[in-house]
């Protein structure tokens, strides 16, 4: 029923009025809604997101509202596209690193799959061709290897050069 | 408080990680730290896409890999990867088929090689797919390969869907009786030469559900269809595109005998043309399948039919 609206809570209190139709791109409020019978009326919560990220899935989910349904996927042919982001989601996803990550935290708990399947290659993209130095650089990512191990990742690595 | 790409699950690094290719996965993540050498070996069904002048031959994962793509005609060793489901190669050279055995690659499980440039290796392989040497094989599209020489192969029961180019129909009958559960069938014959009827196999009730025969183009030599269609009464779809004396009494035999068609698409030449006058309809109402057929091009000595796509509209 196109205009019909629900109540959604973000976890720091803040209630969205949203169409039912957009909302159900969530597999996750659509289960709730058809299969817990949850009341329309009745606000429910998503503890898992907050409001700054709420809008960001909203904004998402209204500009994609008529999209096609993606193609299922079985496990051993998960080839994704790496590279074809629209115009549209190019310039949704010019956001920091952070909230790139909380999209992703964000569609993963919604299930929406269309969202992480953008967010995810935007991501790989930002991975593309880049040395390991640079990976770490980018993302921050603490190096836990003992003094030990950090030599013989270097003699392995020399072995493998040599090969 | 800002969210870091290690503050992720694993499975959503990994979720990550599919989007991204191995390349860019082991030069960017590899000894990074623990976490992540942990989780890219807990990859599975890693695809390698191989074109010119790539190294790989220091891959890690080699076992993690399950579907290779080869576009380039450089030297590949596939030895390292005997975990592969998947093997496509665009252009097949001797250096590739010859490595393409059941030792090296005892799970395979899909394989396309449609062009190749070896005819010796192209033998010796068709020989072990069709004796039953890749024990899990179901798809196999082999460009082209010719008749064994012992003019029969045994039985592979694995496999199930076929495609190949081949100089002699006879391959078709003993294909057909190699491949006991094949449901998918595509092939193109490339020269004219006719059926031996008396050395046909005894096939019965054979599975096949869809038959594709390509007949090579600017040829009007008359293949014996009628005796092929005989031995695949349980076909649902069928595509010819060859040339007939009679395209009624083709379509007549097609309909009495494959008694569970639900999908018919042809290009088919009457030549010479006996049916001149026929009603397009008198042909439609032959079966439900045959709706779509309209002649296309009528000449003095030829008439050539066609099935009309229908386009699913929303």
């Amino acid at each position: 029923m196109a205009g019909h609206k629900i109540k959604l809570q973000s976890n720091d209190g803040d209630i969205f009025d949203v169409e039912v139709e957009i909302a159900k791109l969530s597999i996750t409020i659509k289960t709730m809604l058809e299969d817990l019978s949850m009341n329309e009326e009745e606000i429910i919560p998503l503890p898992n997101i907050n409001s700054a990220i709420f809008k960001k899935v909203i904004q998402w989910t209204t500009h994609h509202k008529d999209d096609p349904p993606l193609p299922p996927e079985d496990d051993e042919n998960r080839e994704k596209n790496t590279n074809d982001i629209s115009s549209w989601d190019q310039e949704f996803l010019k956001v920091d690193q952070g909230t790139l990550f909380e999209l992703i935290l964000a569609a993963n708990y919604l299930d929406i799959k269309g969202l992480l399947d953008v967010t995810c290659t935007s991501v790989a993209n930002m991975i593309k061709g880049k040395t390991s130095e640079e990976i770490r650089q980018t993302f921050n990512i603490k190096n836990d290897f003992t003094p030990q191990e950090e030599e013989q990742i270097k003699k392995e690595n020399e072995w493998c050069e040599n090969k | 408080m800002f969210t870091l790409l290690e503050d992720l699950p694993n499975e959503l690094i990994i979720e990550i990680f599919s989007y991204t290719q191995i390349y860019d996965l082991l030069s960017g993540f590899w000894n990074l730290n623990k976490r992540f050498n942990q989780l890219i070996h807990s990859l599975r069904y890693l695809c390698l896409v191989l074109t010119k002048n790539q190294t790989y031959e220091n891959i890690l994962l080699s076992e993690q890999i399950t579907r290779i793509v080869i576009v380039t005609l450089d030297y590949i060793n596939l030895n390292p990867f005997n975990n592969l489901r998947s093997l496509i190669l665009n252009l097949a050279t001797e250096n590739h088929l010859k490595q393409i055995q059941s030792k090296i690659l005892p799970n395979l499980v899909y394989l396309s090689l449609p062009i190749s440039f070896d005819y010796q290796s192209t033998k010796q392989l068709t020989s072990e797919i069709f004796s039953n040497q890749f024990k899990f094989l179901r798809f196999a599209d082999l460009g082209q390969i010719n008749m064994p020489s012992k003019l029969s192969w045994s039985e592979s029961p694995s496999l199930r869907s076929i495609c190949i180019r081949s100089p002699n129909i006879n391959i078709i009958p003993l294909i057909l009786q190699s491949c006991t559960q094949l449901t998918h069938f595509q092939v193109r014959i490339t020269d004219e030469n006719h059926l031996d009827i008396s050395s046909l196999p005894i096939i019965l009730n054979h599975p096949l559900k869809q038959f594709i025969f390509l007949q090579f183009q600017n040829s009007t030599f008359v293949y014996d269809i009628v005796n092929i269609i005989y031995l695949i009464p349980n076909i649902k779809y069928i595509d010819l595109r060859l040339c007939t004396r009679s395209f009624i009494d083709l379509i007549k035999l097609i309909s009495k005998y494959l008694i569970n068609l639900k999908n018919f698409d042809c290009h088919i030449i009457e030549y010479p043309n006996k049916d001149e006058n026929i009603d397009i309809n008198i042909l439609r109402n032959i079966h439900p399948c045959y709706s779509n057929i309209q002649c296309t091009l009528r000449e003095d000595y030829f008439c050539l039919y066609t099935s009309k796509k229908i386009e699913n509209k929303k």
